[in-house]
Order: structure tokens, then sequence, then C-alpha cells
């Protein structure tokens, strides 16, 4: 138990000390002057009863005038210690009697306190005064038995009411202020969570106290159960969340977070492996600007994601990623935009960004041989007839939305045939493979378009290029000196073949594929007939 | 000792049955006394031991009848009001000191006439007015 005055018992201690000691200081002044008062009255009253007792002889001796008797009544009466001094007077106030008790020095007769007097009548006649007896009291003596009276009840008094304080403190204590200390103490040593409780004493389950233990304890139920259940659901959260990163982690998507402006925030190890940046520490990770780093168009992602932000939708695209030469990578990636303002206390106020990723790139891969297969010819790797038409279409079009030209160049193989009679279709074919080396060599640019559109037939569109450029001379000039050129057909043999070609231009000779088509045809035609190995411009669109 | 008071108890209350008729106490003297007459108030005084002593010329005899006779007690309690209980007390307190001595005792109401015949300077008391010569009355106490 705690000593320290501030304690509960140690202010009950205090405060019972207190008021006991002011109570019994009151009550013992009190109890001292009520029993002095009555002491001294005590004493008077008893002189009045000696008095008594002798008045009736005191009257006769008076009556009689027997002086003897008279003095012996006095000497009777100083024999009490009460009294100092006793006289007897006759009615004329003559002493007839008179004896001192001890040796004092008398102080005379005062204003009637310090003495008693009965006034003697005669025994036969009651209205017939005959003397006066008086007792003058010995107020040293009667004032130090009233002290020593008052003394003992005081002292009483103050017994008394420290045995009481003792009963109310160790009443008070055992019933109130140890209950509520050990209680105190009891609460303090508890742990939060702890399934211990606190013990009631025994028998003291109806009060108070025991009220006040039964709400600590149901308090303490209530804080157990709390934390159970609070545990409970933590375990709770961190499976599930285990199971959402085994998910993330070991998922066969590439998943990542990142902020609006494309740097990274997470990511998964699929994604990294997918990207390609496996190897890479994750501290260099952290902001990084994916978009940048690993997207071969990342323009256009940021393009995507933009709209995806704006509209809400999720984005779906077959991405290229940035690799090196010759491996290209592909991925399907999905983007959607949690909008940073539905949650406010987000780390990132901005919007998020979340992406998955699959990496097809083998899909792709086989995807684009089939479409190479279908748009090319097997022979020369020239685009095929369909796919030539496909293109000039697009070639067309857009020089419509542009005000642009196209030249389309019909090309016809001259002595070609003969060289498949003398040398066989394997010289033929390798005649056909380097006239396709040689024309895209001619062309020079890759945009332009090379096809093979029948046995030795070619076509060749210049996208904006029109009659006027010299560039379409150029490359007419070009084509032609390319194929005079003798082809090497192994074992020392060489075949000699020509071109005809004919021109015709958009918007000039035509608008539509057919038309042009049928104009360049024409025109090259019209150049075979007249000596081969050169080429003609179709004239006009009505042609 | 309660027979004591009994008996003279029992007698007391006969006298005071018989007194009603007869209630007169006569208080008498030589007729040779100094005495023409008497008040209560100074026979009381003699007879109750008050002052006697202090005029030695004027010196009083006074007689009284033994204890247990009657007309005793009818004296004094017309004189006193006191009862002879009272009376014996009130003279027991004074022979104590010696100094005040009770009224001389004579036998009987005889002797008392043959003593006042004798003594003028001596007082006493008749239940009967005086039967015989040379006394006189001086008071009739009369009692109820």
């Amino acid at each position: 138990m705690p000593k320290s005055w501030r304690s509960l018992q140690g202010q009950l201690l205090v405060f019972i000390a207190l008021g006991t000691l002011m109570c019994s200081l009151v009550a013992a002044g009190f109890a001292f002057h009520t029993a002095f008062d009555r002491s001294i009255s005590n004493g008077r009253t008893s002189l009045e009863g000696l008095i008594t007792a002798v008045e009736k002889t005191a009257a006769i001796g008076a009556y009689t005038g027997d002086s003897l008797l008279l003095q012996e009544i006095v000497e009777g009466l100083t024999l009490s210690p009460l009294s100092s001094y006793v006289e007897i007077r006759s009615v004329r106030g003559v002493v007839i009697a008179s004896m001192q008790n001890g040796a004092g020095v008398l102080s005379g007769w005062g204003d009637g306190a310090d003495h008693v007097e009965r006034q003697l009548v005669s025994p036969f006649d009651q209205s017939e005064a005959i003397g006066s007896l008086r007792i003058m009291t010995n107020l040293a003596h009667l004032e130090a038995l009233a002290r020593q009276e008052a003394t003992a009840l005081a002292a009483m008094m103050i017994m008394q009411a420290l045995l009481m304080a003792l009963m109310v403190y160790v009443l008070a204590a055992r019933l109130v202020s140890r209950p509520i200390v050990r209680l105190a103490n009891d609460l303090r040593e508890m742990e939060p969570g702890t399934g211990k409780r606190i013990r009631l004493l025994p028998g003291r389950h109806a009060n108070e106290i025991g009220t006040l233990v039964g709400s600590a304890n149901a308090l303490l139920n209530a804080n157990e159960l709390a934390l159970r259940r609070e545990r409970d659901l933590r375990d709770e959260v961190e499976t599930m969340q285990a199971q959402y990163r085994k998910i993330f982690t070991a998922s066969s998507a590439g998943i990542f977070v990142l902020q609006a402006n494309g740097s990274l925030i997470n990511c998964n190890p699929t994604a990294l492996k997918i990207s390609g940046m496996a190897g890479m520490e994750p501290e260099r990770l952290q902001g990084l600007d994916l978009v940048q780093e690993i997207f071969a168009d990342a323009d256009g992602v940021r393009v995507m994601m933009a709209h995806a932000a704006r509209t809400g939708d999720t984005v779906a695209a077959d991405l290229q990623l940035r690799t090196p030469q010759g491996q290209a990578r592909w991925v399907h990636c999905l983007f959607s935009v949690q909008s940073g303002a539905l949650d406010p206390v987000a780390t990132y106020p901005d919007d998020l960004i979340e992406g998955v990723m699959y990496d097809i790139t083998e899909r792709k891969l086989s995807e684009s041989a089939v479409l190479h297969q279908a748009e090319h010819d097997d022979l020369t790797g020239l685009k095929n007839r369909l796919a030539s038409e496909r293109i000039v279409d697009r070639f067309l079009a857009d020089a419509a939305s542009s005000l642009g030209t196209v030249s389309i160049l019909y090309i016809d193989l001259d002595g070609f045939k003969q060289v498949n009679d003398l040398n066989g279709h394997k010289a033929g074919d390798l005649v056909l493979i380097e006239c396709g080396v040689r024309m895209r060599a001619a062309v020079r640019r890759s945009t332009d378009l090379v096809g093979r559109v029948g046995g030795d037939e070619f076509l060749i569109a210049l996208n904006h290029v029109g009659p006027d450029d010299s560039s379409l001379i150029d490359v007419a000039l070009a084509l032609i000196e390319a194929i005079r050129r003798p082809f090497e057909l192994g074992g020392g043999r060489q075949a000699h073949i020509g071109v005809s070609i004919g021109v015709a231009c958009y918007p000039q000779n035509g608008g539509s594929r057919i038309a042009l088509l049928h104009q360049a045809d024409h025109a090259m035609y019209e150049v075979k007939r007249t000596g081969k190995n050169s080429f003609a411009l179709a004239l006009s669109a009505g042609q | 000792m309660k027979k004591h008071f009994i008996l003279p108890l029992l007698i007391m209350m006969s006298l005071c049955l018989g007194r009603l008729a007869h209630a007169n106490v006569y208080v008498v003297a030589s007729v040779a006394s100094q005495w023409a007459g008497l008040t209560q108030k100074d026979l009381l005084a003699l007879y109750m031991g008050r002052g006697r002593g202090v005029d030695a010329s004027a010196a009083v005899i006074v007689l009284d009848l033994p204890r247990d006779h009657p007309v005793r007690d009818e004296f004094y309690t017309a004189l006193t009001s006191m009862s002879p209980a009272q009376v014996n007390s009130y003279w027991s307190r004074l022979i104590f000191t010696g100094k005040t001595l009770p009224p001389a005792t004579v036998p009987s109401e005889q002797g008392m006439q043959e003593a006042l015949q004798r003594n003028p300077k001596a007082i006493g008391y008749l239940s009967k007015p005086p039967t015989e010569p040379g006394v006189k009355i001086l008071l009739v106490l009369k009692s109820l």
C-alpha cells in the first residue's frame, strides 16, 4: 500500500485525524466548562443540603439562645471541606457562633456568589425570624474539585472521540478505501486484452465496491472481446493480403501501377520479366518512367492512357516493346485509370494507372507470318497482286484526302519467255527473283510499292510522286537500266531481258485504281508495240 | 421499637377523640403570683426554654407533668402545635448541651396544684379549673 499522503487512505487518515482533533477540542472545551459550572453548582447545592440538615436544630438553638448548641452546629458544618467559614447571627446581627475552617485569611462577605445563607425562623412561628446561618464556600477547594472533575470529563470526551475516529478509520479503510485502493492497483496492472479479472473479496458482492468491480470486469471483458475480434480480423486481412500478394506475384500476367505521368509505383515480377527488366535492381525501378522505358511507341501509349483517363474506360491494345534490333516483342496491354479523386486519403493524389500485360510475341509472330504469306509472292518476296491492289487503294485514298499525287508504273518483262524456254523454269525463277531485288533497289524508298502481279508483270506505285516530278523519270530510267543488265544464271551462262513500262498518274490519268491501271497497261502496250525497253506515260484520262 | 411507637399513637388518637369534648387546658399559678395574666407567646417562651436564665430576677419555676401524662400532650399540642414526640425531640437537642433545661416535672395534676400553692413563682397547667384554693387561672388554652 502506498504511504503517500495523497493516496485515498492517506487522505482519509488525515481528514479523520483533523476532524477528530477539532471535534474533540471543541467538545472537550464545552465539556470542561459545563462540568466546571456544574461542579461549582453542585458544591453550593451540597452546602445548601448541609444547612437544611442542621436548620431545625439551629433554629431551636437560636430560639432558646443556646450558644453551645449553635457552636456545636457551626463546628459540625466546618468539618465539610467545602466551607471555609461558618457563622450564626441573631436577628439583630450579633454573631452568636462562628468557626473558621483552616488558617486562610477571610476575604469578607461578597456579593453572595461566595457564600450560602439561610434565614432561621422560630420553630413555633414561621413568620418570626430569629437569626441567620451563613457558610462561606471554600472557593479554592471547590474550584480545584471542579477543575479535576471537568478535566476528567474532557479527557474522557477526547478519548471517546479518538476511539470513534479509530473505529471510523478502521471501518472506512476496511469497507471502502482499501478495496478501492486494491481495485485501483489491480486495474493499473491489467494489460489491455488480458484474460485476468479483478477478484471480489468474499461477502462484498452486494455493495457499491462490488458493483464497481463488476463494472470494471465487464469493461475488461468487452475490451478483451474487442481486441480478440480485432486480432481475428487482422489475421483474416493478412491472410487475404498474402493471397492477393501471391496472386500478384505468381500471376502469368504482368501487372503494374503507374502514376499519371507514367512513372512506376509498383509492378510484379512477371511484368519485369515480360518487359525485359528482370535483372534490374528494385531501387532503380521506383519512379522509373515505365512507358518511356519499355514501349516502342511511348507517345502512342501516352495517348492511350490519356484517353483512358478521360473516358474512364479500359483501353486495350497490342503494343510493341522497345527491344534490341531483331527481337521484336509484343504485349497485349490493358490500361485502366483509377481516379485519385475517389480516394482522398490515398498516397498518390493524382490518378493511378493500372496496367496488365500479356506476352503475345509468339502469337504476333505467327500472325505476321500468315499475313506475310497471304500478301507476298512466294518466289520473289514482293507483294502479290491482291496486296498490291490494296496498297494502291490506300495510296489513292491518302492522296485524295491530302490533294497528293500517286504514280503507277505497270511493268512487263521483255524476252522473259525466251529465257524460260531456253534455260528452263529454274533459270526463269532466278531471273524473276533478281528482277525483284533490282526493282526494289531502283525504287529505293521502302514506302513505295513493288509488287508482282502476274508471271512476268510487275506493279510499282510511287506515293506523292506526280507526272511533273523528276523522280518519276529517274525511277523509270533506273528500272530500265537495272533490268537491261545481264542476269547470271550460273555455269557461266547469262540471260538478257528488258522492260516495257507504262505509267499513269493520279489524279491526271484517272481517279480510280482500275482506271489508272488500265491507263498504265495501255501505255505499257504502247511501249511494247513501239520498241520495248522504254517507258511511256499515259496521255490523258479520256483514253 | 415499633411497639413503642404504635402504642402511644393509639393512645394519642383515643385522647384526641376524647379531647373534642374537653379540649381546654388551664394555665394556672399561685394566687400570690406576680402575674395576673399571660399571653400565649410568653407562655411558649417560658415552657420552650427561651430566655430562661437571662432575666434572673424574674426567675420563674415552670412545672410540667410527666412525659406519659395525657394532659401534658394536650397542653403541648395546644401550645406549640407540635406532637409530643416532636416536643421530646426538641428537648433532646437542648438537653444535649445542658445549658437550657426542660421544665421541672411534678407527678400529677394534684401534685401540680400543691406545688403551686407552695411556690408563688411557679407556673403550671391543669386539664380542669383548679380545685385547690390559692391557685388562679392565668390563661385558658383552647385547642381546636
